[in-house]
């Protein structure tokens, strides 16, 4: 009988259990709320004239999903899993935990003061992803640093010699979302050309070099923790690192093209989001080839479909994101509802989907409590035809948005093309909500909840080779 | 000028890379037993 490495408990101190399930649970709560807000969103679509209050609007909730997913859940859930990674590669228990704590705690008051001053209309601007004045973003921003400090204590102390590559991601991650966030709030960026730059800074690296980084860096541990392999290529790991922190932070700029940017920068933003295919096909590659023959594993085990789907995700997501970037197509596919899809393939299937892989490789690990199988694999398959439903809708729907555009046909043609897409939509995001309320369920049965037979440990088989 | 100056680094540091990619892909190495990838799968890591 092969064995799940899951059934595996780490020495882990029991601080450090309370603390990567503190930030599980508070990560799952803005998971459910977010997502909830999501799905009323979704439903505005086709019914318009439906809560209308000024506090429902679409303005209004539209921001608070897009934070509270962003900011309350992916952040958090990704924080807490760097943590207990840094932790186990580093040999030690998590270091700075008071700075953990204050972390989480201040990731939380952000998220909930962000949602307070967004509802009640009080924001930033039509700016994506940093619709959250200035004081709230402060307060993320000192949550970010807090988690760093932890983070960064931790692997210094290690026992090892090298910082595993998977620090090297995370720690990356937090440097680079301090300096980004300090940048996009500076007040000469403010108004004209250097607002618009640096929104395309700040909304395109947010994803790509603060989730990203944080769902790779999980990934290289979790990954060949779950198969018992070594990953496939150390070289092509590092090769990533450096190539995503070449090639991203330019890229943002091709939401911006055709506007008053200079026409080389945009150009750039274009080569560089071809040269993103390195880190990703890399990636990828790297990832599937430590998979590689391990398929009764994958199959057998709670975690790593949902790796496997993030990683393809990863790999189509953002490939997409290199084709929109050219001009041809962006004159068609850009602000309409493509758009939409392509960031939900990106925040929800890579890095949602990672973030549930990591959670259900280590957190088991760490309480001792496995997840429900039957509900695990509901919350799998929910998961992943929700999420394809909902890119396929909006991609086909806001690919016929575009050519209505672009046709000169009158506007409310693009909106009798689209309906049935928001339809399915809004159909699909239930789906995808119906698993979150699952997820919540198991994630209560890995922290708090009892403890059950299922939960015996086996012995760990030998690794396997990797070549 | 300088601008399409740096296109043309970025498309060569594209290039180079994708050569990097390939080799290593091709050639992963890190056969020593003590690399860091074999050691994170000892137990008490």
């Amino acid at each position: 009988m092969s064995v799940s490495v899951e059934l595996l408990r780490d020495n882990v101190e029991p601080e450090d259990v309370a603390l990567f399930s503190t930030f599980t649970i508070s990560a799952t709560a803005w998971l459910l709320f977010s997502t909830a807000v999501g799905v009323l969103l979704s439903f505005k679509f086709p019914y318009p004239d439906w809560a209308t209050n000024p506090a429902l609007s679409f303005g209004r909730l539209r921001a608070i999903h897009t934070n509270d997913a962003f900011y309350g859940w992916a952040s958090v859930a990704l924080s807490g899993a760097a943590l207990y990674v840094a932790s186990r590669t580093s040999g030690i228990p998590v270091a700075g935990k008071r700075f953990a704590w204050g972390g989480l705690a201040l990731f939380n008051i952000a998220a909930i003061l962000g949602t307070i001053t967004l509802d009640m209309g009080i924001n930033n601007g039509d700016q994506e992803y940093r619709e959250w004045v200035w004081w709230v973003t402060a307060v993320f921003l000192l949550a970010v640093i807090f988690t760093f400090t932890a983070l960064l204590t931790t692997v210094a102390k290690r026992v090892e010699r090298e910082i595993y590559i998977s620090n090297w991601y995370t720690l990356g991650a937090f440097v680079f979302t301090i300096l980004l966030g300090i940048t996009a709030y500076i007040p000469v960026y403010q108004r004209g050309l250097g607002q618009v730059a640096v929104q395309a800074f700040y909304m395109h690296n947010a994803v790509g070099m603060w989730f990203t980084f944080l769902a790779l860096g999980v990934t290289y541990y979790a990954l060949p923790k779950l198969l018992n392999r070594p990953i496939y290529s150390y070289a092509l790991g590092v090769l990533g690192f450096w190539t995503n922190l070449f090639f991203y932070p330019v890229i943002g700029a091709h939401h911006y093209e055709f506007t008053p940017l200079p026409w080389w920068f945009q150009t750039l933003a274009i080569v560089f989001s071809v040269g993103m295919l390195v880190p990703v096909w890399a990636g990828t590659g790297n990832f599937f080839l430590t998979m590689r023959w391990q398929w009764e594993t994958v199959r057998r085990s709670y975690a790593l479909p949902f790796i496997v789907v993030g990683v393809a995700y990863y790999f189509l997501g953002s490939t997409q994101g290199t084709v929109e970037a050219l001009r041809s197509l962006q004159t068609i596919w850009h602000l309409t509802n493509y758009t939409v899809g392509h960031s939900h393939a990106t925040m929800y299937g890579f890095i949602t989907f990672i973030a549930w892989g990591a959670i259900y490789a280590l957190l088991p690990r760490a309480t001792g409590k496995r997840p429900p199988v039957l509900a695990t694999g509901l919350h799998f398959w929910l998961a992943t035809v929700g999420v394809t439903a909902y890119v396929v809708f909006l991609s086909v729907g806001g690919t016929e948005q575009g050519l209505a555009w672009a046709a000169g046909d009158p506007f409310i043609a693009s909106v009798e093309a689209a309906a049935p897409y928001w339809a399915g939509r809004a159909v699909a995001g239930l789906f995808m909500f119906l698993a979150h309320v699952i997820f919540a369920y198991n994630v209560f049965m890995m922290t708090v909840g009892p403890s059950r037979e299922s939960d015996r440990y086996e012995r760990r088989p030998a690794p396997v080779q990797s070549t | 000028m300088t601008g399409w100056a740096i296109v043309l680094v970025g498309t060569i540091a594209t290039l180079w890379s994708i050569g990097a990619a390939i080799y290593w892909t091709v050639r992963p190495g890190e056969t020593d037993p003590s690399h860091p990838k074999y050691s994170i799968l000892r137990s008490d890591r």
